[in-house]
């Protein structure tokens, strides 16, 4: 959901998000739409460049929602990271945004996980009773050209051989195994223009 | 980076669709993908917002099959034009072994053009790469639009290093194809070389 | 001839599918994968065949990539564990130096402790061959253009 959208809803998204700061102890939260545009922050991000942390979180949730598509589930719901001082948590409100939540190793993953999880319903109610409101239609992002996954397969296929004599000479080679050396002067450069 | 793999007798290379955002990348990409034959495409990733502006990168494996014995794969792939994905774009070009510079032909993109060049020169030093020898080819597409810069113009300023250029009009398919074959010939000369 | 590519040898991948197969069976995960980082599948574990490995290896290394880039911005070098909760299934991704990424999908029933353990231990056993792979070292800071050269390149 675009900033514009929300509009002076932005004020009970601002309560919750300090509310949840408080409850859980954690650093800082940003929230964000799906592109990784920032929608608000809250707590201390002075020191932060969180223009790119909304952008490369956004981009790591897509990626994740891929990679579950591919895996026949519907989506990771949390990202956790941890490093060596810093914690980063990353989850979405379904398809309205994306948050994004800092914390240090003082705070307990359990306690972020469980109250991220109450913020994240709040968060829902407001965001659908804008959709409601406005009639704002949510488009979910695609992934895959391809809608149909279910036939998503390997490809096994083996396209023949542009030629009939390569396709001699690479059986040739299959069989006294001697194809170590790849033959670079003859490039297939010819047989790109078969191709295209 | 290009990839040998004796024991699947398969050679990987990399290629990237950089430019200003809206400029056609993924369009170009759309394009190949209906283009070519089922036997030598796999599946397109396009990782995008709603409003389907590329929001990390699209992804598109070509597959020519065994030329020579080898199985020669293309990846290709975009980066997402806008500016704040400046981070993106920098890990999209880890280990590219040719680039697509998509150039927006309009007048009021000339600047979106240079800035995006600059950005990819430095893009690519980060990636300890240089825009001095990479196999690179230009695409001034949307030539079909009004108010365009001059070819001329085009070449004059964008093209410093006297590449391979296309007139294209991305989303009809023109100079898609000849670009993508001339940055292919660029990658496989170098390896060869 | 080969410049400025990697080259895996038969033997080489061989030990490497070993070491990925003997990860799966004693963590007792579901898929393990490797990819280079340029985002090339270099190997992976038989698995379910509706799952492309290619599109998997490609969609993983740009997750780790953008986890990495979210790592630096917060300040931290590299993030210890990296971690993807799904209802079903949960990732577990780990760099093998700066050439790959070893990915690891496993059951959510499965523990992380288990997880953890023997994929450290297969990133130390797959970092020799992946650092042969690398033939060519990256170019030098002094081979690439200096901030004057780009400039001289473009006399905007």
């Amino acid at each position: 959901m675009k900033l514009s959208q929300i509009g002076n809803k932005i004020d009970p998204i601002n309560e919750i998000l300090e509310n949840f700061l408080d409850d859980a102890g954690v650093t800082c939260a940003i929230l964000c739409d799906m592109g990784g545009e920032i929608l608000t922050t809250k707590g201390d991000i002075t020191t932060l460049d969180f223009t790119n942390i909304a952008a490369m979180a956004a981009g790591s949730y897509a990626t994740t929602k891929g990679i579950a598509n591919l895996l026949g589930q519907s989506e990771f719901s949390l990202l956790f990271h941890q490093g060596t001082k810093n914690n980063i948590l990353i989850s979405s409100v379904e398809n309205f945004a994306i948050f994004i939540i800092l914390f240090d190793a003082n705070t307990i993953l359990g306690v972020v996980k469980q109250k991220s999880q109450e913020m994240k319903e709040t968060l829902k109610i407001i965001f659908e009773e804008i959709v409601k409101g406005k009639g704002i239609v949510i488009k979910k992002a695609k992934v895959f050209e391809e809608r149909d996954l279910d036939k998503v397969k390997p490809s096994k296929k083996k396209p023949k051989p542009a030629k009939k004599d390569e396709a001699e000479k690479e059986e040739a080679e299959e069989k006294d195994g001697s194809s170590k050396k790849f033959d670079f002067d003859s490039l297939m450069i010819d047989d790109l223009d078969d191709i295209f | 980076m290009t990839m040998l793999n004796y024991a699947k007798k398969e050679i990987i290379c990399k290629i990237v669709y950089y430019g200003p955002g809206l400029s056609g990348k993924t369009t170009n990409l759309k394009f190949i993908y209906g283009k070519m034959d089922t036997q030598y495409k796999g599946k397109m990733i396009a990782i995008a917002t709603e409003t389907e502006r590329t929001l990390f990168f699209d992804f598109l494996p070509l597959d020519f099959g065994k030329i020579k014995g080898f199985t020669t794969k293309f990846q290709l792939y975009t980066v997402p034009g806008q500016a704040i994905y400046t981070n993106s774009r920098k890990l999209i070009l880890k280990g590219a072994d040719g680039i697509v510079f998509v150039a927006d032909s309009q007048i009021d993109r000339m600047d979106d053009n240079k800035s995006s060049l600059k950005d990819m020169a430095l893009n690519l030093r980060e990636q300890g790469l240089d825009i001095r020898n990479i196999p690179l080819v230009m695409q001034w597409n949307k030539r079909d639009l009004p108010n365009i810069v001059p070819v001329e113009k085009l070449e004059e300023t964008l093209n410093f290093r006297k590449v391979p250029t296309f007139e294209g009009v991305a989303h009809k398919g023109i100079g898609v194809m000849s670009a993508l074959k001339t940055v292919i010939k660029m990658v496989l000369n170098k390896l060869g070389g | 001839m080969f410049k400025g590519s990697k080259v895996l040898q038969p033997e080489d991948l061989n030990q490497m599918n070993n070491i990925i197969e003997k990860l799966k069976t004693q963590s007792k995960c579901l898929v393990v994968l490797i990819v280079d980082d340029s985002g090339h599948l270099i190997t992976n574990t038989e698995s379910d065949p509706s799952i492309d490995p290619i599109l998997l290896g490609t969609l993983t290394a740009g997750n780790f990539g953008a986890t990495n880039e979210l790592a630096k911005l917060i300040g931290e070098a590299e993030f210890t564990l990296v971690l993807h909760e799904g209802n079903k299934e949960n990732i577990h991704m780990l760099a093998i130096g700066d050439c790959g990424i070893l990915v690891v999908i496993f059951a959510n029933t499965t523990p992380i402790g288990l997880i953890r353990m023997y994929s450290q231990k297969s990133v130390t056993a797959l970092l020799p061959y992946l650092e042969k792979m690398q033939v060519e070292k990256k170019a030098s800071k002094k081979d690439l253009p200096s901030d004057e050269d780009l400039e001289n390149l473009f006399n905007w």
